[in-house]
C-alpha cells in the first residue's frame, strides 16, 4: 500500500520460451500474485524498512543488487520462499535451464495447482450463470501449507463433483419437464384439432379440388368413400416455429397433397424459453406407406412426435398423467436448485479466498522449480538478485520460514561475488512516483544503475503537458479530477482493480493532479480561463482617443506599440495582456509568442536530457565516452540550435517601437530582422543582402543584430558540423587504439617501428636534411636517442608478462563498456545489437550475453555501423526533435482556438440575445450544452492528445 | 528597453525561493531527493515560462488591432492608466 516495489522480474530471462503452459502461466502467477499482495499487506513493512534503510538517494538510479546463493533445507524451502513471497524483493535466478518445464522437480504439485484452478474457474463460472455475488474478502490470506493444500484439493473436488452431478441432473430434469410440458400442451391442443377435423377437411377437401385438377383419381377415390367412413392415422408432435412453413410445404409436397396438417402456437403461461417458440402439429394422412414418410420428415426437422391416442377418454387420462409428473416434477427440480445454489454459495464465498491461496502455492512451486538440488538431495540451492539494503529484511524473512516449518538448520545466504550478468534493475516507487515510472517503463526499462529519467519526468511531464493545456478553467476541471481520485483513495482502488479503463486513470492520479496545477498556472500564463482573459493587473494597452459616433463593429484600429497614449511601454506584469484578448490579430501574435516558447523548451528539455546521459556515463566511467560523444553531441546541439534561442531572445530585448525616436533608432521595429531567414543563412553561410531603403535608417541592424554575427555563425555553423565526424568515427577509433595501446607488445611493436623508420630516415635522409636545416630544429639523432629511452622505460616498467595479463582484464570491460555503451542510442532504434546485453530486461529480450565478447576485428566493423547509425540518428534527430517540439506550439494554438470557438459558437448566442425572457432559458441549457462540451472535448479529448504528445515528446525526444 | 524592473524582479524571487530555498529546507527522509529535483524543476520551469511571455511582450513591435465598439469598452472600463 504505501510502498510498492518494482522488481523487474525478467521472466524471460530464468524461463525457457518454450515452456508448458503450466509453467509459464505459473511464472506470471508468481510475479504478479505475491507483488499485488505484498502492495497491501506487507507493503507496511516493506516502507517501514524503507524509512530505515533511507536517507540515500532513491529513485535517482536504480538499487544496487547483489546476486546471492541460497541455500534452504528442503524441509524450509516452501515456507521460506513464501516468506518471501511476501516481501517481493527478490528475484530468482534458473539454475536448470537446460531443464525442461515437464521435467522439474515440482511440475506435478504445479499441475494440481492447475486443476485446482481449474475447478475453482468451473464454479465460478456456475456461480456467475446464477448471478450470485462472489464474496471478495479484504483479508490477504498467508501462503497455505503443503498440508492445506491437500485438504484444499479434496474439498474443492467434492465441491466440483457435486456440483457437476448436480448439474447434469438439473439440466436433465429441465428437459423432462420441458417433454411433459410439450406433451400437455399437445394433448390440449388435440382436442380441439380432433373436435373440429371432420369439418375442416371437408373444407380443404374442396379446396383441393379446386387446386389439384391433375391429380383427378384421387379426388375421386376421397368422394367415392365420403368423409365418415374414412380411418385417418394421426401424427402429432411439437416443432421449432420457424421451421413450421418449410415443414408443412415438405410434407404437402411428398404426400402429393394427401395429407392435411394443423398447427397452433403453445400459449401456455407456464411456458418459457425455448417451449414459446414451439407449435403444436398434428397430421391427418392415410395408409401405412405415408406413415413411414411423415415420421421420416418428422425426424429430419427435429420434431418431436407424442402418442396421441384418438379417442377422447384416454387422452383425458393421459393428461391426467402428465399433470400429475409435472407437479412431481416441479418438487424435485426446487429440491435440486436449492441444493445446487447451497453449494454455489459455499464455492463462491470462498472462491477468492482459494484463489489467492492456490496462486501463491503455484507460484512457490514454481519458484522452487528454478532451485537446484545439492550433491545429498537434501537441501535445495537457490541463486537470486536482491537489492543490498535489504539483506538484512530478507535474512528475517528467511528465519521466520524456517521457524514455520520446524527446521533446526538455518538457511544459509551467501553472496556470489563475480557473476557475468547484467543485475536487474530495481526502482523502489511509492505510490506517487509508481505512476511516473511506468510511463518511463512502458517505454523501456533503463539498465542496471542507469540514471531514472523517472525522477525528472515527475516536473517535465506535466509541465510540458501544460503548455499545450494551458488554460485555467481546464486545468482547474482536470485538478478537481485529480483531487478527487487522490482523496477517495481507498475506495476508488476497488473500482479500479474491476474497470480497466478507470484503472488507467486512477493508477496515474498524482500525474494528473500535478497536470492540472500546472495547467492552471500556464493558464493565467496565456491568460486563457474557458478562452476568455483576465485584466487583474491592469491592461498596459489604452485607448484614450475621441470616438466618432455612431461606433462600428467594422472599424478596427491596431494600438499602435510606439505610442505612449496607448502602449505604456512595460509590459503586462504576468502573462499574456488581456488587450489580446479580443484583438483580430490575436492569432498572430500568439503565433510567434507560442512557437518561440516551444522552441525554447524543446531544445533545453532535449539538453537536459543529453545532460541526464553524462551521469551514466560519469557512472561507468567510461571518459572517452564523454570525450567523444557527449561533448560533441553537446556543442552540436548548442552552437546550432542553442543559439537559436539566443537569437529569439535578442530580438525579443533589443528591437522596440518608439514613435518619438522612429527615424533616428536602429532598434526600431521596422529593422527587427525575420530569424527563420536569418537561420537559413547562417546555414547556408550566405551572407545578407540588405534591403537598400532601410539601411539609411537600419545602418546594418536589419539583418545582423550584433557586430561579427555573421563570422560567429559561420564558425558555429562549421565547429558544430565538425563535431559529426567526431562522433562518427571517434569511438570506434579509440576502440582499435584502447585495444592496441593496452596490449603493450603491441606498443613495443610501435615503438620498434617507429625506432626503425627514424633509423632508415636518418640514413637515408639524416645527412642532407641536416644540412639543409642547419642545427636549429630537428635532430634526428636525438630524436632517436628519445625513442630509445622511451623503449627501455617500457620495458624496464611494463615487462611482458605484465603486458599480456593488463591485456587481457582490460579487454573485456573494455568490449563490455563499448556495448553497454551502445545499448543506450540503440534502445529506441530496432537495432538487435541491444537485445543481446540487455537480458536483464523483460520480455523478449533474452538472448544470452555471449557475441560481445567475440572476436575483436569484425566487431570493428560492428561497432562502426552502429556508431553510423547512432551519429546520422542524433544528427537528424536533433533536426527532427526540434521541429516535433513545435507540437506544443501546434497544440496549445489548437486548444486555445478550440476553446474559443465553442464559446463564440454556443455561448454568444444566448450573451447576445437582448430579449431577457428569452435569453435566459437559452443560457440555462445552452450552459449545459457548453459545460459538457467543455469537459467532453476540451478537457477528456484534448487533454488525452495533449498526454499522448506530451509522452511522446518524454519518450522519444526526451529519452533518446 | 521596455522592462519594468519590479515584476521581473518579484517573481523571480517567488520561484528562486520555490526552486532554490525550499528544497533545502524540506526535512529529511527518503524522497528528500526527488522532492528537491522536482521543486527545482518546477522552479526553473515557471520561472523561464513566465521569462518568456514578459519578454516576448517587452517590446511590442505590433499592437492589437480591437474593434470601435472593444476599444471604446477598454476605454470606459479599463481606463487604468493615464499617462
Amino acid at each position: 500500500m504505501l510502498s510498492e516495489t518494482n522488481v523487474d522480474t525478467g521472466a524471460a530471462n530464468t524461463i525457457p520460451m518454450s515452456d508448458l503452459r503450466n509453467g509459464s502461466s505459473a511464472r506470471n502467477g508468481s510475479a504478479q500474485t505475491i507483488n499485488n499482495r505484498s502492495y497491501s499487506s506487507s507493503g507496511q513493512s516493506c516502507f517501514s524498512n524503507m524509512c530505515s534503510f533511507g536517507g540515500n538517494a532513491v529513485l535517482f538510479r536504480s538499487e544496487p543488487m547483489s546476486r546471492c546463493q541460497l541455500i534452504l533445507q528442503s524441509e524450509a524451502a516452501y515456507n521460506c520462499i513464501a516468506e518471501l513471497g511476501e516481501l517481493g524483493l527478490v528475484q530468482f535466478v534458473d539454475l536448470n535451464p537446460e531443464v525442461s518445464s515437464f521435467q522439474r522437480k515440482f511440475v506435478s504439485e504445479v499441475k494440481r495447482c492447475e486443476e485446482m484452478e481449474r475447478k475453482m474457474r468451473y464454479i465460478q463460472k456456475e456461480a456467475m450463470r446464477d448471478e450470485l455475488p462472489i464474496h471478495e474478502p479484504d483479508e490477504n490470506p498467508p501462503a497455505p501449507a503443503p498440508r492445506e493444500m491437500t485438504e484444499l484439493e479434496t474439498s474443492l473436488s467434492h465441491l466440483e463433483k457435486d456440483l457437476s452431478d448436480v448439474t447434469t441432473n438439473y439440466v436433465a430434469l429441465k428437459k423432462n419437464q420441458q417433454d411433459l410440458l410439450e406433451m400437455k400442451n399437445l394433448l390440449s391442443k388435440a382436442d380441439a384439432f380432433l373436435s373440429e377435423s371432420s369439418l375442416q377437411i371437408a373444407d380443404s377437401a374442396g379446396d383441393e379440388e379446386t387446386r389439384n385438377t391433375d391429380d383427378a383419381q384421387l379426388i375421386d377415390v376421397r368422394t367415392d368413400e365420403g368423409f365418415s367412413s374414412m380411418k385417418f392415422n394421426i401424427t402429432a408432435g411439437v416443432i421449432e416455429r420457424s421451421k413450421m412453413n418449410s415443414f408443412e410445404r415438405i410434407l404437402w409436397r411428398v404426400s402429393k397433397g394427401n395429407v392435411f396438417v394443423r398447427f397452433s402456437d403453445i400459449e401456455d403461461e407456464s411456458a418459457h424459453g425455448a417451449l414459446l417458440d414451439k407449435s403444436v402439429f398434428m397430421i391427418f394422412y392415410q395408409g401405412e406407406a405415408l406413415k413411414a414418410r411423415v415420421k421420416k420428415i418428422c425426424e429430419g426437422y427435429h420434431a418431436v412426435v407424442y402418442p396421441c391416442p384418438e379417442k377422447a377418454s384416454e387422452r383425458r387420462e393421459m393428461k391426467y398423467g402428465v399433470n400429475t409428473r409435472l407437479e412431481d416434477m416441479k418438487t424435485v427440480l426446487n429440491e435440486t436448485e436449492i441444493h445446487r445454489r447451497r453449494l454455489l454459495e459455499t464455492g463462491a464465498r470462498n472462491l477468492r479466498l482459494w484463489f489467492t491461496k492456490i496462486r501463491k502455492i503455484k507460484a512457490i512451486y514454481h519458484c522452487l522449480n528454478l532451485f537446484s538440488f545439492d550433491v545429498t538431495q537434501k537441501a535445495l540451492v537457490a541463486e537470486c538478485w536482491m537489492p543490498e539494503h535489504d539483506i538484512q529484511v530478507i535474512q528475517e524473512a528467511l528465519q521466520r520460514g524456517a521457524d514455520a516449518s520446524g527446521s533446526t538448520i538455518p538457511p544459509i545466504l551467501n553472496s556470489v561475488a563475480y557473476v557475468d550478468e547484467m543485475p536487474p534493475t530495481f526502482n523502489r516507487l511509492n505510490k506517487y512516483t509508481s505512476g511516473f515510472q511506468s510511463l518511463v517503463d512502458a517505454y523501456g526499462v533503463n539498465s542496471y544503475r542507469e540514471v531514472n529519467p523517472a525522477v525528472y519526468t515527475i516536473a517535465t511531464f506535466p509541465f510540458l503537458f501544460a503548455v499545450m493545456f494551458g488554460d485555467v478553467g481546464h486545468g482547474l476541471i482536470v485538478l478537481l479530477a485529480g483531487i478527487w481520485m487522490v482523496m477517495q483513495e481507498n475506495k476508488l482502488e476497488k473500482t479500479a482493480e474491476k474497470s480497466e479503463i478507470f484503472g488507467i486513470f486512477f493508477g496515474g492520479r498524482y500525474i494528473i493532479l500535478l497536470m492540472g496545477l500546472f495547467s492552471i498556472y500556464t493558464g493565467f500564463i496565456y491568460n486563457d480561463i474557458f478562452s476568455k482573459s483576465m485584466n487583474i493587473f491592469g491592461s498596459h494597452w489604452n485607448y484614450n482617443e475621441t470616438f466618432q459616433f455612431p461606433l462600428k463593429m467594422e472599424d478596427s484600429l491596431m494600438l499602435d506599440p510606439g505610442n505612449r497614449g496607448q502602449y505604456q511601454f512595460t509590459p503586462y506584469v504576468f502573462g499574456v495582456d488581456p488587450a489580446w484578448q479580443s484583438a483580430t490579430n490575436k492569432i498572430t501574435f500568439l503565433n510567434g509568442y507560442k512557437m518561440k516558447i516551444s522552441l525554447i523548451f524543446g531544445l533545453i528539455h532535449m539538453v537536459f536530457g543529453i545532460t541526464l546521459s553524462l551521469w551514466n556515463k560519469v557512472i561507468k566511467r567510461s571518459y572517452a565516452d564523454i570525450f567523444l560523444e557527449f561533448i560533441p553531441q553537446l556543442y552540436f546541439i548548442v552552437a546550432i540550435f542553442c543559439y537559436l534561442i539566443f537569437m529569439i531572445m535578442f530580438k525579443w530585448v533589443s528591437y522596440y517601437a518608439d514613435n518619438a525616436t522612429q527615424d533616428t533608432n536602429v532598434w526600431s521595429e521596422h529593422c527587427a530582422p525575420n530569424l527563420l531567414i536569418t537561420f537559413i543563412n547562417m546555414m547556408l553561410f550566405k551572407a545578407a543582402d540588405p534591403d537598400p531603403k532601410l539601411v539609411a535608417i537600419c545602418q546594418g541592424k536589419e539583418t545582423y543584430m550584433y557586430g561579427g554575427q555573421y563570422y560567429i555563425q559561420v564558425f558555429l555553423v562549421i565547429s558544430g558540423v565538425l563535431m559529426v565526424p567526431i562522433m562518427l568515427f571517434g569511438k570506434p577509433i579509440h576502440t582499435i587504439m584502447g585495444k592496441r595501446l593496452i596490449d603493450f607488445r603491441d606498443l613495443l611493436f610501435v615503438a620498434d617501428w617507429f625506432q626503425f623508420t627514424c633509423w632508415l630516415c636518418h640514413m637515408l635522409f639524416g645527412k642532407p636534411i641536416h644540412t639543409i636545416m642547419g642545427k636549429r630544429l630537428i635532430d634526428f639523432r636525438d630524436l632517436l636517442f628519445v625513442v630509445e629511452l622511451a623503449q627501455s622505460l617500457t620495458y624496464l616498467f611494463f615487462p611482458l608478462p605484465l603486458g599480456r595479463r593488463a591485456r587481457r582484464r582490460n579487454y573485456e570491460p573494455m568490449a563490455d563498456n563499448l556495448l553497454d555503451a551502445e545499448e543506450g542510442p540503440a534502445r529506441d532504434g530496432d537495432t538487435d545489437a541491444s537485445v543481446e546485453i540487455r537480458n536483464g530486461q523483460p520480455g523478449g529480450r533474452s538472448a544470452p550475453v555471449s557475441s560481445g565478447h567475440g572476436g575483436g576485428e569484425d566487431s570493428f566493423s560492428e561497432i562502426m555501423i552502429y556508431q553510423g547509425i547512432h551519429t546520422i540518428e542524433y544528427v537528424l534527430g536533433s533536426v527532427s526533435h526540434t521541429a516535433s517540439y513545435l507540437r506544443l506550439w501546434a497544440l496549445s494554438l489548437a486548444h486555445s482556438q478550440l476553446s474559443e470557438v465553442l464559446w463564440s459558437m454556443v455561448m454568444n448566442i444566448p450573451l447576445s440575445t437582448s430579449n431577457p425572457f428569452v435569453a435566459v432559458p437559452m443560457l440555462y441549457v445552452i450552459f449545459s450544452f457548453w459545460a459538457v462540451c467543455s469537459v467532453g472535448i476540451l478537457v477528456v479529448m484534448e487533454g488525452l492528445s495533449a498526454f499522448l504528445h506530451t509522452l511522446r515528446l518524454h519518450w522519444v525526444e526526451f529519452q533518446s | 528597453m521596455g522592462a519594468s524592473w519590479l515584476p521581473i524582479i518579484f517573481f523571480s524571487l517567488i520561484w528562486f525561493v520555490v526552486g532554490g530555498i525550499i528544497p533545502f529546507m524540506i526535512p529529511k527522509n527518503p524522497n528528500r531527493g526527488v522532492l528537491q529535483v522536482v521543486l527545482m524543476l518546477t522552479g526553473a520551469s515557471c520561472w523561464l515560462f513566465w521569462l518568456c511571455c514578459y519578454m516576448a511582450q517587452m517590446n511590442p513591435l505590433i499592437g492589437p488591432i480591437l474593434p470601435q465598439k472593444t476599444l471604446f469598452a477598454i476605454h470606459q472600463y479599463w481606463n487604468g492608466w493615464d499617462d
